[in-house]
């Protein structure tokens, strides 16, 4: 068989490796064929290709940053502002956790100091770049594919059909935002300012470096010429990282109308009144959302969660078993039918449920706040030394979990051992400063007796 | 204030060369006082940074020996929230000038504020000592000091002091809170009445008035001390609170379910008024929104009891004994020294078909509380039911002695007693007869006694349970006649007994590739090793 057919045969049935030996074979006899190249570069590309639009990572503590944020901004402008839903624990902190990971949610908001704990440098870019760099190492068997500083870009960014490859080659599989950056660069000004694609890329290479104004401008530069999900979907996520929610909402809005009741946009949303704190918004966005695609599972499971907050855990009940229907099998989610059993008043079920989230569990975030939940059960049968077991394993599990050393505090307090519960209140402020319970509770024990003046 | 100096004029004085010459010599001193009146009106306009820095030059002018702008340092600091900082400006006054007994006041309150409160109640009680004449203040923080330091006799003597002296709302607020404390209500009423005397329109002051007439029991001054702050503050939840609470008793539930909406617009968080609500929709016979209710409150706070053991008879009421079961064991385990969530558990246990643990309840809620009659009857009637007629008649007993001491006592009680002692009676007759036919009249006899009587504070007392007529548990149709051994369970016909062996496996058990075994009790699925029948004469 003629091996380059044999070759695009193996990309199409998405058999990267073998697809990229044959493209080798290829060009071991013939170097300069710029087919089998650029086959070559995709299978490798598309080896380690990862969404980036949904596995961003956001970092909290920006603050290497130069875009200053008002410290106070006014209600409702700003996301930075804590605590935002009152009674209802963010989806982060989890009690339910909504079952779905979020970009930039898989941190909880407290456990920023484990992120300090690591070496590694805090910017944006970084954290990718070492991703995709491990990513690309595995790929290499004698010397590197191409060697990147000895590529003439200029050449391959007036080549339209070898350039967009290439960009991407360098972007995902190589990790060389610089080199990539300069070839869209090139590339553009090949195209006269006209391709929008090659917009969007520049805006990639600048978000990545944590140029975001410049990556705006390109974004909107693009929009201009081309409307595209993709597009509006990025520059959702620029205004985000601003901290503008208001100007996320109204680039929502512009895609929406441009592309009436689309998935993609329509989660955007929801998740943008979530965080402000709009429950009854988010909801319904998701609700439309579920009407598109009735099987998201992200708009399924957060309306779950609205029901549990709104004390309707049967109702949230119901959500969850149509997302355990769809297949879902994980702890996240198994915590929270059992949540939702204990508080519809299905004993039978809460155990099982939990039991079966214990096992599943994997990391020890999870384990922890399943455990957390478990101490609650113990509290609803009433038995206060079950509940100060579980609260002790959870705080094995997970020694920072500022909520299980408040709970326990209360617990010892109820046992009439004051003393002590003043000493896990000490120690679950200094875990979470802005956790309001410890210092009110806190207060409270030390002020017993006095009047207020 | 002693320190305030208004603004002395210095008139210039030209001098003569003489007089120049003069004051070389005879030099005065610039009076330490000359500014005071300046730091303290800036500070009293509120120009602090103006004031702080007129307060630095003055203390650099006199070498650190100005008291008065370390004074008001140490107040503008305190005002900061920088006690620490505050309290060694308080001290450097004190040095300069210890018979001053406001300084040692200061240093004493800032001391107090850091937590430090046995040296606070020194540096008070040296305030005492210093200060010619007698200052209600001094009395009130010492009485304070002391109730921090936990002495409530002495914290009592000292605020009766302080109360004498100054009139103060404060002081009367502390002296009430110790009273409180020590579970003197009495005494607390009489001195909420002084206050309302000295201050008649603190809203505060009335409800806690209106409350402690409440704990004793006075509804009527309760009212009108309520009614009263509501008329001065209409949105003051506590008074909302109590006079719904009032009117609920009254069995007034619109009216309080009124109240009780205001209220929970103001506090929302308030796990009281979430279980008044409930309960009133509870005697409004309004199940589900009294569940909703009683479990918001169950949600704000998982370990009250009082919601629990409310939750629990809302359930019982609602023909859910499981789920009662569930939250009056909680509440029994949260608070074991009560007797109410037991007789309510037993309720529970008996409608769950369980007499014998019933007993059990029962008999822990009698020995906690001695009073509650109605206990006595349900064990008595647990225990007929599961046949200890002699222990029953006991408890019967115990409760008619009971009956003829009380006087007011509900009719109903002392009727459904009457009814249980004919019945026992009956019981015990049958019983020399015929030990099996028991059952059956239990059945007719106790539906009558059915109708309990659920009130909304008070839990249920006297609840029933329809035994049902011996049948054969598969065919619910014929008489039992077959015993299984070991677990000695009674109720199987002949007819099914049959049947059973001759059962092929259901398509189910044949699909999940299930062992097929009839040789189980169906009951409690221990395996049969001998099946008897009995016959009944």
């Amino acid at each position: 068989m003629e091996p380059f057919y044999l070759a695009l045969s193996y990309y199409r049935r998405r058999n990267f490796d073998k697809c990229a030996e044959t493209c080798t074979e290829i060009l071991d006899k013939q170097p300069l064929d710029q087919a089998a190249w650029c086959l070559k570069m995709k299978a490798l590309t598309k080896r380690v290709y990862i969404d980036d639009l949904d596995s961003e990572e956001v970092i909290a503590g920006d603050f290497l940053d130069n875009d200053t944020v008002a410290s106070a901004p006014r209600p409702g402008t700003s996301m930075k502002v804590e605590e935002m839903l009152k009674s209802r624990p963010r989806s982060t902190t989890g009690r339910p956790i909504s079952g779905i990971n979020r970009p930039g949610t898989q941190a909880r908001p407290g456990s920023s100091i484990e992120r300090l704990k690591t070496a590694r440098p805090l910017t944006g870019q970084s954290v990718r770049a070492i991703r995709l760099g491990t990513a690309a190492i595995y790929s290499q068997r004698d010397g590197p594919f191409i060697q990147v500083s000895r590529l003439n870009l200029t050449k391959y960014a007036k080549q339209p059909c070898l350039s967009k490859p290439l960009f991407e080659y360098l972007f995902y599989h190589e990790g060389d935002v610089r080199n990539a950056m300069e070839l869209a660069v090139q590339a553009t000004q090949a195209n006269h300012f006209e391709d929008w694609w090659w917009k969007v890329q520049l805006a990639k290479c600048y978000n990545a470096l944590n140029l975001i104004r410049d990556s705006e401008q390109q974004l909107r530069s693009a929009l201009k010429q081309h409307n595209h999900i993709e597009t509006y979907i990025r520059l959702i996520r620029i205004y985000l990282r601003l901290d503008q929610p208001l100007s996320a909402l109204e680039v929502c809005k512009a895609g929406l109308t441009a592309f009436p009741n689309d998935v993609s946009i329509s989660t955007e949303v929801a998740r943008l009144y979530e965080e402000l704190g709009d429950a009854t918004m988010s909801v319904k966005h998701y609700r439309n959302i579920v009407i598109e695609d009735a099987m998201n599972t992200e708009a399924i499971a957060c309306i779950g969660v609205y029901h549990f907050y709104n004390n309707q855990p049967e109702l949230a009940l119901r959500y969850y078993r149509r997302v355990l229907a769809m297949g879902v099998h994980s702890a996240e989610l198994y915590n929270n039918l059992g949540l939702c059993c204990l508080y519809s008043q299905q004993l039978d079920l809460t155990m099982a449920c939990l039991q079966r989230a214990l096992d599943l569990a994997i990391s020890n975030q999870i384990k922890a706040e399943v455990w957390y939940n478990l101490s609650h059960v113990a509290i609803a049968a009433g038995d206060v030394e079950l509940a100060m077991q579980c609260l002790s394993i959870c705080l094995v599990i997970d020694p920072t979990h500022a909520p299980a050393f408040n709970n326990i505090a209360i617990l010892q307090y109820k046992s009439g051992r004051a003393n002590l519960a003043k000493a896990y209140f000490t120690t679950a402020k200094n875990l979470q400063e802005n956790m309001l319970e410890p210092q009110k509770n806190l207060e409270y024990l030390q002020n017993k007796y006095l009047t207020v003046e | 204030m002693s320190y305030v100096a208004n603004g002395k004029q210095h008139t210039q004085i030209t001098l003569t060369e003489k007089d120049r010459r003069m004051a070389t010599t005879f030099f005065e001193p610039r009076p330490l006082e000359q500014l005071n009146w300046l730091i303290h009106l800036q500070y009293a306009r509120g120009e602090i940074t103006k004031c702080k820095e007129l307060i630095k030059s003055e203390i650099k002018k006199s070498n650190g020996k100005h008291e008065y702008a370390f004074f008001k340092q140490g107040v503008i600091l305190r005002e900061e929230g920088k006690i620490q900082q505050a309290l060694v400006s308080f001290q450097v006054c004190h040095k300069l000038n210890s018979d001053n007994p406001d300084n040692i006041k200061e240093v004493a309150k800032c001391l107090f504020l850091l937590r430090k409160y046995r040296i606070a109640l020194e540096a008070y009680l040296e305030a005492e000592r210093t200060s010619q004449k007698p200052d209600w203040e001094i009395y009130h923080n010492l009485g304070q000091c002391f109730m921090c330091l936990g002495d409530t006799k002495k914290a009592k003597e000292y605020t009766k002091k302080a109360v004498q002296l100054g009139k103060q709302e404060c002081s009367y607020t502390l002296l009430i809170k110790i009273l409180v404390f020590e579970k003197d209500l009495e005494s607390a009423i009489a001195v909420t009445n002084a206050a309302l005397e000295s201050c008649p329109d603190s809203t505060s002051m009335l409800t806690e008035s209106g409350l402690l007439h409440l704990k004793l029991g006075q509804t009527q001054q309760a009212f009108q001390s309520l009614s009263s702050a509501l008329a001065l503050n209409p949105s003051c939840s506590q008074a909302l609170l109590g006079i719904g609470c009032i009117t609920q008793a009254h069995e007034e539930y619109d009216v309080a379910l009124s109240k009780y909406k205001i209220a929970v617009q103001i506090n929302p968080d308030s796990i009281a008024v979430w279980n008044n609500i409930g309960m009133c929709f509870f005697a409004k016979q309004k199940y589900v929104a009294a569940v909703s209710c009683l479990k918001r409150a169950l949600w704000l706070s998982p370990l009250n009891w009082k919601v629990l053991l409310n939750l629990g008879l809302v359930h019982l009421a609602t023909n859910q004994p499981a789920s009662a079961f569930n939250f009056l064991c909680a509440a029994v385990n949260l608070r074991p020294h009560f007797g109410l969530p037991y007789s309510a558990l037993g309720c529970a246990l008996f409608e769950l078909k369980d007499p014998d643990n019933a007993v059990k309840a029962f008999r822990q809620a009698a020995d906690i509380s001695k009073q509650d009659c109605s206990v006595l009857l349900n064990v008595s009637l647990a225990l007929m039911i599961t046949g200890k007629l002699d222990q029953a008649l006991e408890f019967l007993q115990k409760f008619k002695d009971f009956t003829v001491n009380e006087a007011q006592l509900d009719t109903k009680l002392i009727e459904m007693g009457a009814r249980l002692q004919i019945l026992l009676n009956k019981h015990k007759i049958l019983i020399n007869k015929d030990g099996l036919e028991s059952a059956e009249t239990n059945d007719n006899s106790d539906s009558n006694e059915e109708e309990a009587a659920v009130e909304d504070e008070i839990p249920p007392s006297n609840q029933d349970e329809p035994r049902e007529a011996a049948v054969c548990m598969i065919c619910q149709t014929d008489a039992p006649t077959t015993v299984l051994l070991p677990c000695k369970h009674f109720g199987l016909c002949d007819e099914t007994r049959q049947n059973l062996n001759g059962i092929p496996a259901s398509e189910e058990d044949i699909a999940y590739d299930r062992a097929v075994d009839h040789s189980i009790c169906p009951i409690d699925r221990v395996k049969v090793e001998q099946y008897v029948r009995v016959v009944l004469t």
